[in-house]
């Protein structure tokens, strides 16, 4: 019996070997040198020329893999439904055939595309998830370097990044290579999408005043904890929750200066939980648990727990996004058959102050978006492709990308574009978001600069507005982004942080919950250390210093 | 033949019958949940935990949503044809595979079962399978759908298990009249296997409506799209888990609350429930009755 | 003439039984007799094969990247060869033990008490005399399989959180109230009996019909002979079914490693990865910060040696217990 099977076994071992010889096209893909493309007539001696409409003469197709949002794909069947892109293509004479991945797909496709050699014109993705990095794909020569492409043909974002170096930095590579047409966020206010909210109307029953300190908090919570702002007569308030489906007790860490990942400060990275500041950190959440100041089942609190328990009127006060729940939850209770929740509202507050009295944060985005579009090397017409999406950064092109169409999506009032009905009253009831999708895409994502305006505009609640800057202004950034790990520090990072991620999560709700005593503290701190986290810690410094030392 | 029951037979049975009802209805209630779910109000079911014994506030808002995606009709018409389709191959496969293989004078029969056993557990992963659809020009077609999971081979096992313990004497009587393996096959074996083959039908029915991985990965058009996958985009929309979105958490979700999730699964999965009752009356006794005395 | 027509017979047939001699220890002309005597079986296996050659055998040649540095632009036969440096890290994992544990465990419970349980429940549903309450019951308990795996765990996490449905009945009993899901030691219990909460209908099924296939006469014979319905139960029943459980259970088996990723993952939370952290989870996990399919292959990989292993093991223990096995 063992006999037949191994023989079996060896048969087929012998076939999947050979079975592969020359089924597989092993991509031989050139490596387009860098400079070589055009040794063209264009002189490029003043800068990149200016773009004329149209951009070809005869029409062109180009093939674009891009996911359609959620938001858009429930007013479009394609991406060429959309005002935007109709318009483009009268404008520019160069036709878009979409390839849209669904949503939950986008990863696999890519990878798969890229597997098989069998790539789209242009690529609209999110780099940093490419396995293996983007890096390689072009030195691979599948995704092309764009910079002397930029020089020639790309006036708009040529001098939208030069004019702002942080921006520069965080849209090239370590080696100042430029591959891709980001979304880039032309506010600060813009780069933090979720934040802490508040009751407003249980602060002013109990006569309370937002909270600033750690210890402001710490006497509001007891407040909602003791004093039935909810006024129904049973002590059934949570003071603090959130959906840990999505975001985690960390988001207090900040106050000092700490989270459960690597951080910077002043250009020096570190790990949290190495920090001392770690341990005061979980030192008050247990006492905070402990008292009961923390929903005791915030480990399994998922997405739909959340929503009831703070639309049924137990939660004082969360971690929240704009959208998905300020607004969420303020509607619900303004349509809702209970006429007592009319006049609940939810304010965005500040991240309470560190011991130096500055604001700190670990959720901040960066300016420029890690997707953006890049053009690949099945690409024939790259000079045309930059200069199309080049287009999109020049003044005619964020109008465009931002707002739609003048006259259907909105008008010039005062020499300020301003949404019309159609997207903000939308006569077949869509969301204002949903609408806006039916012209154009820049409020989700997309090549393009993202106007801190169209956001203001599309808020369904002036709170929304109003809490996006609670949660930025003189806010610092803790948290690390923007950074490229080469091949071999990518390896090293996965070798252990897979591990020590496991553990410190474990150790952390371990403690808070109090599983664990607080005097087992520096045995866990020794642990990490033996898991090999300075290593990491060195590795993520020299990327820092690589981004810091960019030109 | 008058049958008398001991005072223990009847226990048992009154028992029997007050474990089955309970049974029933809690394994009802995860459907009942939902149903009433889909039908409640968006703004009380939002803020409602614990057991849903009716809808809240009744309302058709959640449906409403979901037919008013233009994409769900079409969905609806090419599952249909891909079930089909699909069903119609899966079948043909298995049964004329289970046959050959319960056949004990193959001298081979052994090793193939070996062989497809062992692609059970192992496969070359994604990447190869995509290369050869590519290859075969399958991508954006209904072949990419149907072909690469043709034949589940638990199903033939199952198939096959069956075919075995039919009695060797039916066959060999057939043999000895001259018919070859085919004729045995299908005027013999499939007549006397309705059971199993009913059961293979739904199976087999049931993953090919509930599928949308094989559409996920080689449809290019949008036309295409059978229901499941359509709705998982609504799904999508309204979901804030990570791995549903598999990015980062950002603030991307539109105004759309959780009951249309389960106004989704009750317009995905009405259709084929009514399928298991059609077929219910083939899981007859006494199929194999007439049959001997022949 | 007699004489020589005798010898020609004798050296006709020595030559004879020489090539019968022969073809008995040559398996190519053995198999060559077996296709011709059986052209019409291997006809209509034909197909199938050709189904399993190309679209099973074919892409097999992928799993070598277990065993490969994969980069996109060289291809999995182009990319460098690592040999075992993917499983070694995996085997080096911190938490390896914990997670092949986990695994293990899980699976081994939900094999003990799930597999009887859609045994016990369609023979159950079959004692029923009424075909009406039969068909109504069979059609009503496979319900819970199609609701998706989203709305099962978002069900289990309210029902059994503090302020939940579980802990109110048990507040009843004077029991003061647990959060199910964040304790350890609850998970094993929570997963598998939900599991079988979801899953029995369906998989009664399959049993239901192998019961339809039971011959009634040896029913008839059994009460003939005065054998009350436990007797029939042992004597006729099970034996009736036994090759479909007996063939269940093999390919059960051979999934041992097989743990579902998304209930454990809707389910679980740093404070259940104790128990609640299996191999699955864990890869995908490490794939978000390293996003590496030779990684994961290797894991793959791994899983599927040990349960083949395991499967042969079974299949030949029951080939030697009782005539049926897979092979």
């Amino acid at each position: 019996m063992i006999k037949k099977v191994s023989l079996l076994l060896s048969f087929v071992l012998v076939f999947t070997i050979f079975a592969g010889c020359g089924s597989e096209k092993v991509n031989q893909t050139d490596k387009t040198p860098t400079s070589a493309q055009s040794s063209s007539s264009v002189t490029s001696s003043s800068g990149p020329e200016a773009i004329t409409l149209p951009i070809v003469s005869k029409p062109i197709t180009l093939k674009v893999f891009w996911t359609m949002d959620p938001k858009a794909s429930a007013v479009n069947k394609t991406y060429n439904d959309m005002a935007f892109f109709k318009e483009m293509e009268i404008r520019t004479g160069i036709h878009i055939e979409f390839q849209h991945p669904p949503v939950e797909q986008a990863a696999t496709q890519l990878n798969l595309m890229l597997a098989s050699n069998d790539l789209a014109d242009m690529i609209f993705y999110m780099w940093s998830n490419v396995p293996g990095g983007v890096a390689k794909l072009i030195s691979d020569g599948m995704v092309v370097k764009l910079n002397d492409y930029i020089d020639k043909y790309a006036p708009n974002i040529k001098k939208t990044l030069s004019d702002n170096p942080e921006w520069k930095k965080q849209a090239e590579l370590d080696d100042g290579t430029f591959y891709k047409f980001p979304k880039i966020k032309d506010s600060t206010t813009l780069l933090q999408t979720s934040g802490f909210q508040v009751r407003q109307d249980w602060l002013d029953k109990l006569s309370l005043k937002a909270p600033v300190t750690i210890d402001d908090w710490y006497n509001v919570l007891k407040a909602f904890r003791d004093r039935d702002p909810n006024g129904n007569g049973e002590a059934d308030e949570i003071p603090f929750t959130l959906d840990n489906s999505v975001f985690t007790l960390q988001q207090f860490g900040p106050s000092w200066k700490v989270q459960n990942d690597f951080i910077q400060i002043d250009g020096k990275v570190g790990y949290g939980p190495m920090e001392p500041g770690y341990k005061d950190f979980v030192t008050t959440m247990a006492k905070w648990y402990k008292e009961k100041l923390i929903d005791p089942d915030y480990l399994a609190t998922d997405s739909k727990s959340f929503e009831s328990k703070v639309v049924s009127n137990k939660v004082g006060t969360f971690w929240g996004m704009s959208n998905g729940h300020l607004a969420k939850f303020t509607s619900l209770w303004k349509t809702g058959t209970n006429a007592d929740n009319k006049n609940n509202k939810l304010v965005g507050i500040p991240p309470p102050i560190a011991s130096d009295g500055k604001k700190y944060s670990k959720e901040y985005q960066p300016d420029v978006s890690e997707d953006g579009l890049v053009i690949t090397s099945a690409n024939k017409y790259i000079k045309e492709s930059v200069k199309w999406a080049d287009y999109i950064y020049g003044p005619e092109g964020k109008l465009l990308s931002n707002y739609g169409i003048e006259g259907q999506s909105y008008t010039m009032v005062d020499g300020k574009p301003k949404l019309t009905d159609d997207v903000l009253k939308n006569s077949q009831g869509l969301s204002i978001i949903n609408a806006l999708h039916k012209y154009t895409y820049a409020i989700s994502t997309g090549p393009c600069v993202q106007m801190l305006d169209i956001f203001n505009q599309t808020s369904t609640f002036p709170e929304q507005n109003i809490a996006f800057d609670q949660w930025t202004k003189d806010v610092t950034k803790i948290n690390l982004t923007s950074l490229n790990p080469t091949e071999d520090e990518g390896k090293d990072l996965a070798k252990n942080m897979g591990d020590i991620k496991t553990y410190v999560d474990e150790m952390f709700n371990k403690f808070v919950m109090g599983l664990e005593p607080l005097d087992k503290y520096d045995e866990f701190v020794k642990e990490i250390k033996n898991m090999g986290i300075d290593d990491a810690i060195k590795i993520k410094q020299d990327m820092l210093d690589r981004y810091n030392n960019k030109k | 033949m008058l049958k008398r029951r001991s005072v223990s037979e009847i226990t048992f049975d009154y028992f029997n019958i007050i474990f089955l009802v309970f049974s029933v209805v809690i394994m009802i209630y995860p459907f009942l949940y939902v149903v009433f779910a889909s039908l409640s109000d968006p703004a009380r079911f939002a803020e409602h935990s614990g057991l849903l014994l009716s809808p809240l506030s009744l309302s058709f808002d959640s449906y409403k949503a979901v037919f008013d995606n233009p994409n769900i009709l079409n969905g609806y018409k090419n599952t249909l044809v891909y079930l089909l389709v699909g069903t119609t191959i899966n079948m043909a496969l298995t049964t004329l595979g289970a046959y050959s293989l319960s056949l004990r004078k193959l001298k081979m029969r052994n090793y193939i079962m070996m062989g497809i056993v062992f692609t059970m557990l192992f496969n070359g992963g994604l990447i190869p399978t995509y290369i050869l659809i590519k290859n075969l020009h399958f991508i954006d077609s209904i072949w990419a759908i149907t072909l690469p999971s043709a034949i589940s081979t638990m199903n033939l096992i199952i198939m096959r298990t069956s075919f075995q313990s039919i009695p060797a004497s039916l066959e060999e009587s057939a043999r000895i009249d001259g018919a070859n393996d085919l004729v045995i096959f299908a005027r013999i074996m499939i007549p006397l296997s309705i059971p199993v083959i009913s059961v293979m039908i739904l199976f087999y029915g049931v993953g090919n409506w509930n599928a949308w991985f094989n559409a996920s990965i080689y449809l290019r058009s949008r036309e295409k799209y059978p229901l499941q996958l359509i709705l998982r985009e609504i799904l999508i929309q309204n979901s804030t888990d990570s791995m549903m979105t598999g990015a980062a958490a950002s603030d991307d979700k539109s105004l759309v609350s959780e009951t249309i999730k389960y106004a989704t699964i009750v317009v995905a999965t009405v259709p084929i429930l009514m399928v298991y009752p059609m077929l219910q009356k083939y899981f007859v006794k006494g199929v194999m009755v007439g049959a001997i005395k022949g | 003439m007699n004489i020589i027509f005798f010898l020609e017979v004798q050296s006709l047939q020595k030559s004879v039984s020489v090539t019968k001699f022969k073809n008995k220890t040559n398996p190519l002309i053995a198999l060559k007799k077996d296709l011709t005597l059986n052209k019409c079986a291997y006809l209509m296996l034909a197909p199938v094969i050709l189904y399993y050659l190309i679209f099973q055998y074919f892409p097999l040649y992928g799993a070598q990247i277990a065993f490969k540095d994969f980069e996109f632009s060289r291809g999995i036969i182009g990319s460098k060869f690592i040999g075992f440096e993917n499983f070694v890290e995996f085997f080096n994992a911190f938490y390896f033990w914990r997670i092949i544990r986990n695994t293990i465990v899980l699976s081994l419970y939900n094999i003990v008490f799930g597999f009887p349980a859609p045994i016990i429940l369609a023979l159950l549903i079959n004692e029923v005399k009424s075909t009406t309450f039969k068909r109504i019951t069979q059609t009503l308990t496979y319900l819970p399989h199609f609701i998706s795996m989203v709305v099962i765990c978002g069900l289990i996490l309210d029902f059994t959180s503090r302020g939940g449905v579980v802990n109110d009945l048990l507040h009843l009993f004077g029991v003061p109230p647990t959060a199910f899901m964040l304790e350890p030691q609850w998970f094993r219990t929570i997963y598998v009996s939900t599991d079988i909460w979801q899953q029995v209908g369906w998989g009664s099924i399959i049993y239901l019909a192998a019961l339809t296939g039971i011959n009634q006469e040896l029913y008839e014979a059994c009460n003939v002979d005065g054998a009350g319905r436990w007797k029939q139960l042992i004597t006729v029943t099970l034996p009736g079914i036994a090759p479909t459980i007996i063939i269940m259970l093999i390919l059960r088996m051979g999934k041992l490693m097989d743990v579902g990723l998304e209930k454990v993952m809707l389910l679980y939370n740093s404070n259940t990865y104790e128990t609640a952290d299996i191999i699955s989870t864990f890869v995908y996990r490490k794939g978000l910060i390293d996003m590496s399919y030779s990684y994961s292959a290797a894991v793959g990989l791994f899983n599927s040696a040990i349960c083949f292993v395991f499967l042969i093991i079974v299949n030949n223990i029951s080939r030697r217990v009782n005539e049926t096995s897979l092979w």
